[in-house]
């Protein structure tokens, strides 16, 4: 907005904004850097007992309303004068894989690595002189690698969680041509926008401490070790604001031990690494196709052919991202950059359209003749992740966890890149998107209503193919992957990727606009319309021989398996909190309901469920109010959706395969089942709206019955710098086992 | 050789599956205190789509379910979701005879108002092996008037889909 258009008083309205923006930013600064409480917030008036913010001008987002603008609530982030879909959208950055053993030194333990360092006294509770060890992982045979003999790592892959620097090493994994001409030896600098200022390394926190996004490839049958180092400041109070120091890195949704999970009490702080054991294999792997006979469960080998794994094929995933899991901190972590995604390979989706062998699904990615890859092309296998973003009166990034029922952005990223472009040739790409926003759903459609064919949902291939021209909507976390066909397009011309949910709070899409709705300018949300333009520049060098087949992955037959039992969550407000553990608990107005009983608030220490190893259950998913939706998330298991609002017929096609995250909607349920097997641990269940998750709608369940090392109930890890503490569970609720 | 069946030959076969199709029940209310009222809805939608490489004449009931869900925390406007189910759409081309299909439906939210105008693509294509991927969109718009007072559906109507491809240039 130019400000020589508006009149004085609306000149004054907004200053008062940004006052009462940076009002705000120094109590957020003061609770991210860990110098009040939450409790401390309630004890002086500023929210109440309720856990609603008080509506004191200046605090709270119902009173600043009034004085910013929507969605933010704070003045509009200033653009200094960019233009949308003048900058080339930049593809994931290709994370280097290296042979293991020996890449990796201190090479990788069974149990963490509890060598002795000295601590930087900078870290919180930490004298000069005191000693930690360099592994943060928990210790003990409770957070071992689970089946780290039987599937040691063959990949290693280092990254760095740092702040804001230029990237020189960029690896789109594509000639320049197929990445809109960008030049991989440019340095990439940290900005939104080559127009708008670069980041301070306070504000922005990613993998490496560069854009674009991360992109991790993985095969199964592969195991990967990915070592995380955690290199950001020793100093709580050197956040820029907000974010928090300490982290634990979640594989969404990774089929493997808890230790590897990012469990939200599992962090690790600077100074120390994190090894997490991807061990890359199929659901049931210990219970179905044991002996690896069938060539569908397979992985891609590098001579064009399959290396067969133990496992159900009709467990394959495709699609992941990896994120932070840290306690009350989600949000804050992952807007300030801790996000990439996963792309994993298979028999069946070998990333390598041009071989035929009866068992390749062939979809769009790029051919193995040309490229010389058997597997994991990228040429036309794209990821984007979408996510909104807002940044303050000096173009650094601006984030509001004021905002207790989800913090909005005012304007648009696309890997992380302001409303960019992207040129394409005339064939079919696939498309891997993910919403990584912290509280925004996404409706997505193109601009002139063209067909998309929906063919994965949250990173699972659907049973067949869905064609729609507008997706369903996309909580925070759901992957949808899509086919374009971008053939029945012209050289020269443009279509655009447009947003169709309308936000007003961070609580729900307050509507979803049609197409005409969203281009017309009129919605008060800056997030709807177009948000990335594809630019058709030249026909492809050789045919399009990429498939949609219209059949991908059937879904597991789990109809010989029992339901030993049903659960009942329920999600909503005015949560309580039943104990005082300063470490573990979690305060706010969000919390589930588990089995009819009280509305709790978390505490990683608290155990709602423990479901019997080897067995399957039946979960039932509930809103409990209209005014707000909640996109659900389970760790661990890929799960069918077995109902909406209590029918299997509400249960829209692009559900129909398996998923991990669900939109209960407005008052709505769901109703999925899921089993418990071959790994064991302490798992979450929580809503993926981060302001949700952060203000204490999350819980831990864990399988603790396979046997050896694991007890029932599971100690409690608790971190500090000089090592993990073990506490006994504060509860465990009456239905949990 | 290739026949053409007679178009209204095609008319009255969609009819006929159409009227089939309605045989059924509406769905029940969900016992949650947020919610205001439920209902379900079959509207009449009939109409051409048009452009390469055939015009497509649809017709079938388009069922919609409705769920008018308020917010108790916090007293705000009440929502209505909606489920618009086109499966029961059929579609035959009007050069070559071919049956086209939906792709099924779309979930939406809307703020509760009177009277609620809903534009919504689907995508229509040729039946049979492979035929998603020639698919094409087309636009429903419905009229959906609802009771506020009672939070309530009322009625609805459906106009006739156009051609979206010619009312919404890429560029």
């Amino acid at each position: 907005m130019a400000s020589f258009f508006l009149s004085s008083k609306e000149k004054a309205r907004l200053r008062e904004a940004e006052n009462a923006r940076k009002n705000r930013a120094e109590i957020i600064q003061a609770w991210s850097q860990g110098q009040i409480t939450r409790r401390d917030l309630v004890k002086w008036g500023l929210i109440t007992a309720g856990g609603l913010w008080a509506p004191i001008h200046g605090l709270s987002p119902f009173a600043k309303s009034a004085f910013g603008t929507i969605p933010t609530g704070a003045p509009p982030s200033p653009m200094y004068g960019c233009q949308p879909f003048t900058q080339p959208m930049y593809r994931f950055d290709v994370l280097p894989r290296h042979p293991e053993p020996g890449s990796l030194n201190p090479a990788p333990t069974v149990q963490a690595n509890t060598t002795q360092q000295l601590l930087n006294p900078a870290l919180p509770g930490v004298n000069p002189g005191d000693t930690g060890p360099i592994e943060g992982r928990p210790p003990g045979p409770i957070w071992a690698h689970q089946n780290f003999d039987t599937l040691r790592p063959k990949i290693a892959v280092q990254v760095t969680q740092e702040g804001a620097k230029t990237n020189t090493t960029y690896n789109p994994g594509v000639p320049s041509y197929l990445n809109s001409g960008i030049n991989p030896t440019d340095p990439c600098h940290l900005y939104f926008h080559p127009g708008l200022p670069i980041q301070d390394p306070l504000k922005v926190w990613t993998f490496n401490g560069t854009i674009p996004p991360k992109l991790l490839i993985g095969r199964y049958g592969e195991p990967i070790l990915f070592r995380h180092h955690n290199k950001l400041p020793y100093d709580i109070t050197q956040n820029g604001g907000f974010g928090r120091h300490t982290i634990s890195t979640h594989e969404h949704n990774g089929h493997h031990g808890a230790e590897n999970d990012g469990f939200t009490g599992a962090y690790f702080y600077p100074g120390q690494f994190y090894d997490y054991h991807y061990p890359i294999v199929l659901a049931g792997h210990k219970s179905i196709n044991t002996a690896g006979t069938d060539v569908r469960a397979g992985s891609p080998a590098d001579n064009g052919g399959i290396t067969k794994v133990p496992g159900d094929w009709h467990e394959t995933m495709s699609t992941h991202w990896f994120h932070d899991h840290m306690f009350s901190f989600t949000s804050q972590n992952v807007y300030k950059g801790n996000a990439g995604m996963f792309n994993i390979y298979s028999a069946l989706d070998r990333g390598a359209e041009d071989i035929n062998d009866g068992v390749n699904l062939r979809l769009p990615s790029g051919r193995a003749s040309v490229s010389g890859k058997s597997w994991g092309n990228l040429d036309y296998d794209v990821n984007l992740m979408l996510a909104d973003k807002a940044w303050d009166q000096d173009g650094q990034l601006y984030f509001d966890i004021f905002q207790d029922e989800g913090f909005l952005g005012d304007q648009i990223t696309v890997n992380l890149a302001y409303k960019p472009y992207f040129e394409v040739e005339r064939r079919k790409y696939r498309f891997r998107i993910l919403n990584g926003a912290v509280a925004r759903f996404f409706k997505l459609a193109l601009s002139d209503g063209s067909p998309m064919i929906q063919i994965a949902n949250d990173g699972n291939l659907l049973p067949s193919p869905v064609t729609l021209t507008q997706l369903d909507e996309q909580g925070i976390a759901e992957r949808y992957d899509i086919v374009i066909d971008f053939s029945r397009y012209s050289i020269g011309q443009k279509v655009w990727m447009v947003n169709l949910a309308e936000h007003l709070t961070g609580k729900k899409p307050f509507t979803n606009l049609s197409i005409a709705e969203c281009l017309s300018g009129n919605s008060s949300d800056p997030c709807v319309g177009k948000i990335l333009e594809f630019r058709i520049v030249r026909d492809p060098a050789q045919p399009d021989i990429s498939q949609v087949p219209s059949t991908l992955i059937p879904n597991p037959d789990l109809s010989k398996i029992p339901v030993v039992r049903e659960r009942v969550f329920e999600f909503g407000r005015d949560a309580r909190q039943t104990s005082n553990n300063p470490y573990t608990t979690g305060d706010g107005p969000w919390g589930i309901a588990t089995d009819f009983g009280s509305k709790l608030a978390a505490n990683f220490s608290r155990v709602s469920a423990a479901p019997k190893y080897g067995t399957r259950e039946i979960w039932h998913l509930r809103n409990d109010g209209g005014g707000w939706d909640h996109p659900i998330h389970i760790h661990f298991e890929e799960c069918q959706t077995l109902a909406r609002d209590g029918k299997a017929r509400n249960v829209p096609a692009a559900e129909r395969g398996r998923k991990d995250v669900w939109r209960l909607r407005p008052s709505g349920d769901v109703t999925i089942t899921l089993q418990f097997r071959d790994f064991a641990g302490m798992f979450m269940e929580h809503c993926h709206n981060t302001t949700h998750e952060d203000f204490a709608m999350l819980l831990r369940w864990e399988i603790d019955d396979k046997g050896a090392p694991f007890v029932q109930p599971l100690p409690t890890p608790i971190p500090r710098p000089q090592g993990v503490q073990f506490q006994n569970p504060d509860e465990t609720l009456p239905t949990a086992l | 050789m290739k026949t053409r069946r007679p178009l209204f030959a095609v008319v009255l076969s969609l009819l006929v599956a159409i009227i089939g199709g309605l045989v059924g029940g509406s769905s029940p209310a969900l016992a949650m205190v947020s919610i205001a009222s439920s209902g379900t809805t079959r509207i009449l939608y009939a109409g051409t789509v048009r452009g390469a490489p055939e015009g497509v004449f649809l017709l079938g009931f388009v069922q919609i379910d409705m769920v008018v869900v308020k917010d108790p925390d916090f007293d705000t406007p009440p929502t209505v979701r909606l489920s618009i189910d086109f499966s029961n759409v059929a579609g035959v081309g009007m050069k070559t005879g071919t049956k086209y299909v939906t792709s099924g439906g779309q979930e939406l939210i809307r703020p509760l108002v009177a009277t609620d105008v809903v534009d919504v693509t689907f995508a229509i294509f040729p039946s049979g092996a492979g035929g998603f991927a020639r698919a094409r969109p087309a636009l429903a718009s419905f009229t959906l008037k609802y009771d506020v007072s009672t939070e309530a559906f009322a009625s609805g109507t459906a106009s006739a889909s156009v051609d979206v491809t010619d009312s919404l240039p890429a560029q």
